[in-house]
């Protein structure tokens, strides 16, 4: 079978129009001139017309046969062999497995009818012996019927297959083609599909040898759609505000009614959005105690992704884990425990985001910090053997925020810290207020491009410069950390250094008073505050599932699975909100179905067809493998560069030819 | 800047662009004599020819008493004839001349319509009478010649009528104007001869035993002679309509020596036959060519 690797190269064929244009345009006609003396015209030394114009023709031809050769070549042509099995590829009894694609984004308009109409059609064009099976695929195998069943049955199967809601990937049921496939004899796969890129671009299978394969689109052109990408919510004081984020995937301008829907509470806006372009909107609903809210717009022919469900509830608080020092040295340092739980706890007039648990530095080691992103480590860190600095590592590096304040041995604290690699910085000293002229240190400047610039953009207006630091450890910070808070004299104050995907604070000072009056000033609630807001994305707290993706498992602080209670098992099947204990989960369709992007058809058929090392569908390997195709453009290109050769020569000796015509004849 | 040379205006790229032959003949001739300072044919006329011994009859009024008185013999003096010449111009109009080459400023019919006026004004400047004669496959103008005043104005008038068309008919139209011309006088016959070769001598013959003297211009295109050429080229016969391509390049030298052999073959045949001939390229003066054929005249009327 002969194929190309790169088939639009043959639109240069229309070059061939160039020689043949020339060829007419410089044809040459002979003047015709009435004159009277064509009597002593000799006819015996006439040149041969008709041999010139054969030569002319026969140098049209070659000319032709050289610029095609050329654009073969160009175009790598190949010839994959047949082995026996196929050799002789007859239609009749040929197994041939329809591949439907049930996936999301065949629930557009009219395009799983379409895909029954191709299907129906292709089964009338079944040669008689040809058997059919049918394999319905989206996430996963849908469906499967074995050949020998009637086309009929495969018809009806079809029809009572809805669109699932899902993301489509394929894998699966290409493994169910190959295995459909592996009987002896002819065979082909039929692909009825949108070839969303997505669902088919990590697709690869090593089909028995020989498999033909069709792919059909019941979803060209792609349809103009529109579709709601997230919804992030924020509720205060009994009110939602919910930020919708919209995308066009289509070539025009769209125009929209978007509406947002909270209990009772609805909202509409009308939105133009231009082409491939992404555009906020911002709603303020009541949402009373309603949990579910709901984001919809004006139904296009995908309608799947019209919609969005969101949890429109407070999102759960926010785990924070205080450690502090454990046993006798536990006695009066939860000082610092009891000023960062007010701090993180108090709220005005609403429910606190954050809740602060407690843990001794003895039992940290054995805490679940599966389920929180911060951890206050209140002069407990000098205490913390290498099994705790191990934990406290592994949770930064996995992506959690770790804050550090110094204790009574701050100087073990930061050895220990630099030692485990968490912390860079050197202890200089702990410094004191000034004793020469009486007065107390204090801070003296904030980072503007840090994690605190936000709550304290105008921090001369606050006493953050105002109260009295008692002592506070002097560092020497290295090149790869980042300082938020200074000292009057310049000394840092709270040093960041990044730990993996996470990262450390270290305070120099704690949070008592014997160290400052920090936890005394109205600058102590927002500093913690932000500090806590920067290790807190939004959205924390809330899943977000795509339709047909399992529940994840939640566990509390020490590990313990959270039951679900109430929901059921197919929860996850449709789009829809609801809680597994006080976490909220939302499950929408998943907007990859949204894209327009199609794959190549071309790509896709040789990546189904040879296969590859990062195969993702397991096949049975076949008896003989994939034929390899055999390249055949050197040859092309030889015999291109051959014919160019043999026209030169001829082009040469013909003008040659020509010009000693014209000299003179000797007398 | 410098005033234009009587070979300037007398060249056909200049003549061409004069309408009226009349007034072409006098520029031509008026310039072609004014350049050579004297008429050649001055003091032509009737006049004292010779003596002869009287014989009894003669007239007694012719003797020459004056002789007799010193010699005492009877001489009778003999005049030439009183009587004007008959020149007749005989044109041939056939479609091979209409041919004009691209180094030509005219057609050779034009040409040779030119040539013809020159000769009636020149004819006309010494009170000859003048006869005019155009064919092709017949005659299409015929001017006996007459006493008629107004006789060079009629050729010029039928020159200017000519068009060039059709096979010629040499003999016919010859023979015609042989038996048509009763006094003896000056046949000029202007041809390019192509279909004449073979008769050209019969027809010499019948007019030269008819006492006429004959003049034949032979009128060429440059191309005709050289075959300049240089691509392939489709020839279609002027009168015969034959057609023929080839490459002049190749059939150059042969249709050199085909050509040259004709033209040898004709002037033999005016030699032979007493017949002035002038081969006559388009291409060359009228001027040139006046002088160059009348200091010829002179030479032979010596």
């Amino acid at each position: 079978m002969i194929g190309m690797e790169y088939p639009w190269f043959l639109l240069g064929l229309a070059l061939l129009a160039i020689p043949v244009l020339a060829h007419l345009m410089h044809r040459h006609i002979p003047r015709r001139l009435i004159f009277p003396s064509t009597r002593f015209l000799r006819r015996a030394e006439l040149p041969p017309e008709g041999r010139r114009r054969l030569r002319d023709l026969l140098l049209l031809l070659l000319r032709l046969a050289a610029l095609a050769a050329a654009v073969l070549a160009f175009a790598r042509p190949y010839l994959r062999p047949r082995d026996d099995a196929t050799a002789g590829l007859a239609t009749a009894g040929r197994t041939t497995v329809f591949l439907v694609d049930v996936s999301a984004s065949m629930g557009a308009h009219g395009v799983m009818e379409r895909a029954a109409d191709l299907l129906r059609t292709e089964l009338k064009a079944l040669a008689a012996g040809e058997q059919a099976a049918l394999v319905l695929s989206a996430d996963r195998v849908v469906a499967s019927v074995p050949p020998g069943a009637a086309p009929a049955a495969l018809i009806g199967r079809l029809s009572a297959t809805p669109p699932r809601p899902v993301a489509g990937n394929h894998a699966a049921g290409l493994r169910e083609a190959g295995t459909l496939l592996a009987g002896e004899g002819p065979r082909r796969l039929v692909v009825i599909s949108d070839l969303q890129l997505a669902d088919w671009r990590d697709c690869q299978a090593a089909l028995p040898a020989g498999t033909e394969i069709r792919l059909l689109n019941p979803s060209e052109p792609a349809p103009p759609n529109v579709a709601l990408i997230s919804a992030t919510t924020t509720v205060a004081g009994g009110r939602c505000r919910v930020t919708v984020e919209v995308r066009s995937f289509a070539d025009t301008v769209q125009e929209r009614q978007l509406a947002v829907r909270v209990g009772q509470e609805r909202q509409v806006l009308s939105v133009s959005l231009p082409p491939l372009q992404v555009r906020r909107l911002a709603f303020a609903v009541a949402s009373g105690d309603a949990v579910h809210g709901v984001a919809e717009l004006s139904p296009d022919d995908y309608t799947v992704d019209d919609s969005l469900h969101f949890w429109a509830a407070a999102p759960p608080a926010v785990e924070v884990l205080a450690v502090i020092p454990g046993g006798d040295e536990a006695e009066g340092r939860d000082v610092q425990a009891f000023f960062l739980a007010r701090g993180l706890e108090s709220s005005a007039g609403a429910a606190s985001r954050f809740r602060v648990r407690t843990v001794a530095a003895d039992a940290f080691p054995m805490a679940d910090l599966g389920a929180v992103p911060l951890v206050f480590v209140l002069g407990a860190a000098e205490h913390f053997d290498q099994a705790s600095l191990d934990q406290l590592k592994r949770f930064c590096a996995e992506g959690g925020t770790g804050v550090c304040t110094p204790g009574t041995l701050a100087g073990q604290m930061v050895h220990g810290l630099r030692a485990s690699g968490l912390f860079d910085a050197r202890l200089l000293e702990v410094a004191g207020q000034t004793r020469e002229k009486g007065q107390a240190c204090a801070l003296g400047w904030i980072n503007p491009e840090g994690i605190l610039a936000d709550g304290f953009v105008d921090a001369e207006a606050t006493d953050l410069f105002l109260f009295p630091v008692r002592q506070y450890l002097r560092l020497e910070v290295s090149a790869q950390q980042t300082v938020h808070l200074k000292m009057a004299d310049g000394a840092p104050a709270l040093v960041e250094q990044p730990v993996g995907r996470g990262r450390l604070l270290v305070l120099a000072v704690g949070l008592d008073t014997s160290w400052s009056d920090l936890p005394l000033s109205a600058s102590f609630l927002p500093l913690v505050q932000e500090i806590a807001q920067a290790a807190v994305p939004a959205g924390y707290g809330i899943t977000h599932l795509d339709c047909g993706q399992p529940l994840p498992e939640f566990r509390d602080l020490l590990g313990r699975p959270i039951a679900a209670t109430g929901v059921p098992p197919e929860a996850t099947t449709e789009p829809g909100v609801f809680a597994v204990g006080d976490r909220p989960v939302e499950v929408n369709v998943s907007r990859r179905e949204s894209s327009a992007e199609r794959v190549n058809p071309f790509d896709l058929t040789r990546r189904l067809s040879a296969g590859g090392p990062g195969a993702t569908v397991g096949m049975p390997p076949p008896a003989s493998g994939p034929a390899k195709p055999l390249p055949r453009w050197p040859a092309v290109a030889l015999t291109a560069a051959l014919l160019f050769l043999v026209e030169m020569g001829w082009t040469l000796w013909t003008d040659h030819g020509e010009v000693r015509g014209r000299l003179p004849a000797r007398s | 800047m410098a005033s234009p040379s009587v070979g300037d205006l007398l060249s056909p790229e200049t003549l061409a662009r004069v309408d009226s032959y009349s007034l072409l003949a006098r520029v031509v001739v008026e310039g072609f004599l004014g350049g050579l300072h004297r008429s050649l044919y001055q003091g032509f006329g009737s006049e004292f020819f010779q003596y002869r011994n009287y014989v009894p009859g003669d007239d007694p009024k012719y003797v020459d008493w004056k002789v007799y008185g010193r010699l005492d013999r009877f001489f009778t003096k003999v005049f030439q004839e009183e009587t004007n010449l008959n020149c007749t111009l005989v044109l041939d109009t056939s479609a091979s001349m209409a041919y004009q080459g691209e180094r030509s400023r005219c057609s050779k019919l034009r040409y040779a319509a030119m040539l013809a006026a020159c000769l009636a004004y020149l004819a006309r400047r010494q009170g000859d009478n003048i006869g005019f004669c155009a064919y092709s496959q017949t005659l299409s103008a015929w001017l006996p010649p007459g006493r008629q005043h107004d006789g060079a104005q009629r050729v010029f008038t039928a020159l200017q009528r000519l068009a060039p068309g059709g096979v010629a008919d040499h003999r016919a139209a010859l023979h015609f104007v042989g038996e048509n011309l009763r006094r003896r006088g000056l046949v000029v016959l202007i041809s390019d001869f192509h279909g004449l070769d073979d008769d050209l001598e019969a027809i010499a013959r019948r007019l030269r035993f008819a006492h006429h003297d004959c003049l034949a211009f032979q009128v060429l295109d440059r191309d005709e002679l050289d075959l300049p050429f240089s691509r392939t080229v489709r020839f279609v016969d002027s009168e015969g309509g034959e057609e023929l391509t080839t490459a002049p390049d190749l059939v150059r030298s042969g249709y050199e020596r085909a050509m040259q052999a004709f033209l040898e073959r004709v002037r033999s045949v005016c030699l032979g036959q007493q017949v002035d001939y002038l081969t006559v390229p388009t291409t060359e003066s009228l001027g040139h060519l006046l002088a160059a054929y009348l200091h010829r005249r002179e030479a032979l009327a010596r």
